[in-house]
């Protein structure tokens, strides 16, 4: 079945977006931890921490374009389920974070790093996606 | 919106997604047209009815203004 850009399968772009993916989370992966292994020890703001902390965002950014791609290749219920989704995603955290915040303000509980929004994110996204393909199906 | 899409797809004799093939959407746009779960974009809506060979009239009925 053809779509936009010549790709199979309507539901995330094809194969070729997604082993370009794949690709570039592999490099995104290998970064972080190559990254770990060569500077090792305590934060330092130095040009090697702050390379080992900058340089995996340069296959994750590409990893990301893959994906942006991927939608706009999507059919236009599919790019819908897919931005629905993210509103969701978005909405969600926005709420979490500000529920959170106030616990932190008033209730005392611990702060938590912005590196750790990704989990609500794609909980959500993927919440969102669900509830999409049922409500289409 | 109404829409006259499994009629006019069953006069072909085509599945939900030789149709899909058609018109470069996935299956499930096809169903979700069908039954009505889902309106197309105006461009979806010129493509099926450029496919058919019909207007969008008549293919597509406004449920709030039927004869509009």
């Amino acid at each position: 079945m053809l779509y936009y850009d010549g790709m199979t399968n309507s539901s995330c772009g094809g194969p070729r977006l997604r082993r370009r993916y794949w690709f570039w989370m592999g490099g995104y992966v290998v970064a972080i931890f190559g990254g770990a292994f060569l500077v090792s020890g305590p934060p330092r703001p130095d040009a090697a921490h702050l390379a080992a902390a900058i340089i995996p965002l340069v296959p994750l950014c590409l990893a990301l374009n893959e994906t942006f791609r991927a939608v706009r290749a999507m059919d236009e219920l599919q790019r819908r389920i897919h931005t629905d989704a993210l509103l969701l995603s978005l909405l969600g955290t926005i709420a979490i974070v500000l529920g959170v915040g106030l616990l932190q303000f008033t209730a005392g509980i611990p702060l938590f790093g912005v590196f750790w929004l990704w989990i609500p994110i794609c909980l959500l996204y993927a919440l969102g996606v669900f509830l999409g393909q049922r409500r289409y199906a | 919106m109404k829409n006259s899409l499994r009629v006019l797809r069953a006069e072909r004799e085509w599945s939900q997604a030789d149709l899909a093939e058609h018109l470069s959407v996935s299956r499930q746009t096809i169903n979700a047209l069908e039954v009505g779960k889902y309106d197309p974009s105006l461009a979806l809506a010129f493509k099926i009815a450029r496919m058919f060979e019909r207007s969008i009239h008549d293919i597509f009925t406004d449920e709030e203004n039927p004869r509009a």
